[in-house]
Formats: C-alpha cells, structure tokens, sequence
C-alpha cells in the first residue's frame, strides 16, 4: 500500500477494526513514513476530541419513550381489539335482525301470559 | 468481549424479537436508542426533532419488526426507516425545525466549550460526510458495515470518511490554533 492507501485505512487502524494482514502492513508504513504518522495523530487526536461529544438521550427521555412505546402502544392496541370485537357482534347482530321475522312471529299476548301463569300457580 | 460475539448476540436478540419476544425487544429498543438519536441530530442539528425522529422510529421497530424477513438486514432497516422518518418530520415542518446554534449535551459537562465548538463544526460539515462520521466514530461502527447500509463501496466510504475528518480537523483544531 502506497501513502493515500494508508491514509485512508487509518480511522480503522486506530480502532482495531483492520483484518490481521492490513493492520500490520499498515503498523509497518507507519514506522518509516511521518507523514503518514502525523496523519496518524492527527487523526487519533480527532476521534478522541469526537468521543467526548457523542450525542446520548438522557435517561428521562429513554424512560419516556420506553413507557410510550410499551404502555401507550399496548393500551391503544386494547381499544383496537375493542372497537374491532364490538364492530364484529354489531355486525352479526344486523344480520341477524334482518332476516329474523318480526311480522311472523307469534308475540305471547297478555291474556295467554296469565292463562300461563294461572296453570303453573 | 470481541466484535463478532456482539454481533451475534445482537442478531440473537433480533431474532427473537421477530418472533414475537416481548423482553428481546425492549432489550433491542433500548440498544438503538442512543442509535437513532445520535444519526438523527447530526444529520437534523435539532435537537426536538431528533427526539421525534428517534420516538417516531422506535415505534416502528415495536410495531413492524415481525415484517423483516432476515435479522442481519435490520440494521439496514433501522437505518432507511429513520432516514425516511426524519425527511418526513422535515417536510411537515419545514419552517419551524432549524439548525440550532446549542445543542446541550446532557451528559457531559456543559462548560466545556470547546466540545460544544467541535459539534458545531461538525454540523458544517456537508451532510454526507456527516452521516459518515456519526456512524463510524459514534456508534463505532466499521466501514463495511456503513457501506452495507448506504449501499455504496467499501472505498468510496474510506476515502469519504478521511476526508470529513481531515476537513473537520483543519475546521476544528486549525482554526483554534490561529485563535490562540
């Protein structure tokens, strides 16, 4: 590997995310380039700086999200299934309501009722 | 513990949550928290937004995880979800998400200055070679892995992340140098 090939493998150098036989070709240049070494530095100097600042939800946030998610996702999918049940007997209760025959139905008058009611007292 | 044990037991946990595992989910949702905020404030710079964006993707996970065919293509997924959700949070709100001039780290000392200084930076930076950056020096990931996940060669992501960071060196320490 030449200099602009190093170069550019250093950010992984540095982390040790280099397969075995690159890591080692490119500790090699290192020790004989400096220009490549300052690069190095340089680099490495960065990515410390960028360490610090690496952005993190504090964990108020992490528990309300955590919360909403589970909680409020949960809760909303057990009004779902009840708005859908419901919707399903109301559904079977139309049905049935249409082809039911009100007209032929023989309704019990009140006068049969107490004639009912007198047999059985 | 080495790279390709996490690995596994990462692709474990999303296994598991594809099946139905309630635990391994919230485990997993709790792991890309920090993931989803961090790519989303350095590609948005707004802070509010960058929470929605994050709420608004984890929702998803919660919701159309059992969707993903394969577990090792779910960090590709996480990714575009995120990058879709946050483009779409821009477009509704164009006017009133801006690039803030603070952003307020809540963990780490807020007199620092020059942390701050750096970020700051980092966010003139074009957003490609941001993206870059918050991927590989945030969520430490390697340059395969970001190539696999912007679906662009492994070199082009190399050359693209030395460059950023040689732009933000010179940006960053150059300019404090003149400074002092």
């Amino acid at each position: 590997m030449d200099c602009q090939e190093i170069v550019i493998h250093l950010t992984e150098y540095s982390r040790g995310q280099l397969p075995f036989e690159e890591f080692k070709e490119v500790k090699e240049h290192l020790e004989t380039c400096n220009k490549c070494k300052t690069e190095n530095e340089k680099l490495e100097n960065l990515s410390l700086t960028l360490d610090k600042i690496i952005p993190s939800v504090n964990k108020y946030f992490e528990k309300k999200i955590i919360l909403d998610i589970f909680v409020k996702t949960e809760n909303e999918s057990t009004i779902t299934k009840f708005i859908v049940v419901s919707l399903i007997i109301s559904f079977f209760i139309l049905i049935f309501s249409y082809f039911f025959d009100y007209k032929s139905y023989n309704y019990p008058t009140l006068k049969k009722l107490q004639e009912t009611a007198e047999k059985l007292f | 513990m080495t790279i390709k044990k996490e690995q596994q037991i990462e692709l474990n946990l999303v296994k598991a949550s594809i099946k139905g595992n309630r635990r391994a989910l919230e485990k997993l949702i709790r792991k890309y928290i920090n993931f989803c905020y961090s790519i989303s404030l350095v590609l948005t710079g707004n802070k509010k937004l960058a929470l929605l964006a994050t709420k608004k993707t984890l929702n998803e996970i919660y919701n159309s995880i059992s969707y993903i065919s394969k577990a090792n293509i779910f960090k590709i997924w996480l990714y575009n979800t995120l990058k879709n959700n946050i483009q779409k949070i821009q477009e509704k709100n164009y006017n009133s998400f801006k690039i803030e001039n603070k952003i307020f780290f809540d963990d780490i000392d807020k007199t620092l200055a020059i942390q701050e200084n750096l970020f700051q930076e980092l966010m003139h930076l074009p957003k490609e070679q941001r993206e870059i950056i918050a991927l590989v020096d945030f969520e430490g990931l390697d340059c395969e892995e970001v190539a696999d996940i912007l679906d662009e060669p492994v070199l082009d992501i190399r050359t693209k992340l030395y460059n950023a960071k040689i732009a933000l060196y010179n940006k960053f320490f150059l300019e404090k140098e003149r400074i002092l």
